[in-house]
């Protein structure tokens, strides 16, 4: 069993998700089965990643998990890309959902990700498996802004990575988000990417 | 009137400088120079040290970018709206510069700006640069992109830069928290 018994009922989770400001989102704690996850994050630190760079972001990324030949990660990937698995997000989101992709990601100090919305063609929800745990003065918390008139404003949710939270949002033009800069030598390490409609 | 003797360094005001100036913006791909010491050494401490003094104010539009602004002090504005400061553009670039558009500008940790879709620069790019010690590891730099990055611009004190922003964007990338306190102060706009 990958999931934590305690989530087995997507319904429950429905309106914290849909009511959520600023926009739809939810932060999963202890979703995972804990053992497996630790594994999960010890397959994890052995991918090879590369660094990215842009106006936007900096960080290091793996290839899509899909290909990868890492029997745990094949697992979990497996897993989560299980047609019952789709449902169950599918449900607690009341979105209709079809597959996923997913990458590793590593934010190691002075990486960063700056605000955006995530829009791009079939993204529906997205979601964040954290693979660590980092204080607030860690940095590297996800961050939801307001939006007024379109436009994002400031920062109203900031959300410290803790070790295997699954987060959830929708991909709207309203979900603007952003990953604080990670200050200390700490690293953010998460299983990130989209359930596209 | 503006007096380019009492503002540009002596070797701007040398004509064959001038002409090779023209002849390397031309030669780069995309074109530009970057023009080092351009300002008198006077002039520059006097300009630097009333940007001190400034109040400046957030500008914050998240997806766009976040740095500190100020008004350009009088004799600095002076100068870059001046006929002669133009005249000098249109000699190095070969184009005709009818107008400058300037902001002042403070990039400290946390501050960016971001490419976006409505971003469409054309004409000559400026920055006139009031950094004293920047390190490109802590951000900052400007980048100029045209899909890839095409040039990328890092601060050094009383240097003009001139880019032929044709076809590009540019950014200023994130600054991380290894800046410190240090701030990078410029002149910024562009010359129609």
């Amino acid at each position: 069993m990958w999931m934590n018994k305690k989530y087995r009922y997507p319904e429950k989770y429905e309106p914290l998700f849909l009511d959520a400001k600023p926009f739809e989102h939810i932060v999963l704690r202890n979703f995972f089965a804990k053992e497996k996850l630790k594994k999960i994050l010890a397959a994890f630190k052995a991918q090879q990643f590369h660094s990215q760079s842009s106006d936007l972001f900096q960080f290091s990324q793996t290839n899509d998990l899909k290909k990868t030949k890492d029997k745990q990660l094949k697992e979990f990937y497996h897993f989560f890309s299980s047609r019952k698995f789709i449902q169950y997000i599918s449900k607690l989101t009341k979105t209709k959902l079809k597959k996923i992709n997913m990458s590793g990601f590593t934010y190691s100090s002075t990486d960063y990700l700056l605000p955006h919305d995530d829009r791009l063609e079939g993204r529906k929800i997205a979601y964040i498996v954290n693979l660590s745990k980092l204080k607030e003065a860690d940095g590297g918390a996800l961050e939801l802004f307001e939006v007024n008139n379109s436009r994002a404003t400031k920062v109203v949710r900031s959300y410290p990575p803790q070790f295997n939270s699954l987060v959830l949002f929708k991909v709207t033009p309203s979900s603007f988000h952003q990953v604080s800069e990670v200050l200390s030598d700490k690293k953010r390490y998460t299983l990130t990417g989209w359930f596209h409609g | 009137m503006v007096d380019l003797r009492n503002l540009l360094a002596d070797e701007y005001l040398d004509k064959e400088t001038i002409k090779a100036a023209a002849v390397t913006f031309a030669k780069s791909n995309p074109p530009n120079i970057q023009l080092k010491n351009i300002l008198r050494q006077d002039k520059f401490n006097q300009f630097a040290e009333k940007l001190n003094a400034l109040g400046w104010e957030k500008k914050y539009v998240p997806e766009t970018g976040c740095y500190d602004h100020a008004l350009i002090p009088l004799g600095l504005s002076d100068f870059l709206h001046s006929e002669e400061f133009k005249m000098l553009i249109s000699f190095i670039t070969h184009k005709t510069i009818h107008q400058t558009r300037a902001e002042l500008c403070s990039f400290g940790h946390r501050d960016y700006t971001l490419l976006y879709d409505e971003l469409r620069d054309s004409g000559i790019f400026f920055q006139l640069e009031f950094t004293s010690q920047w390190d490109q590891n802590w951000g900052g730099y400007t980048s100029f992109t045209q899909d890839e990055e095409m040039l990328r611009i890092v601060p050094s004190s009383n240097t003009l830069v001139l880019v032929d922003c044709k076809n590009m964007k540019h950014f200023t990338k994130y600054i991380c928290h290894k800046a410190g306190q240090h701030k990078r102060i410029l002149v910024e706009g562009l010359l129609k």
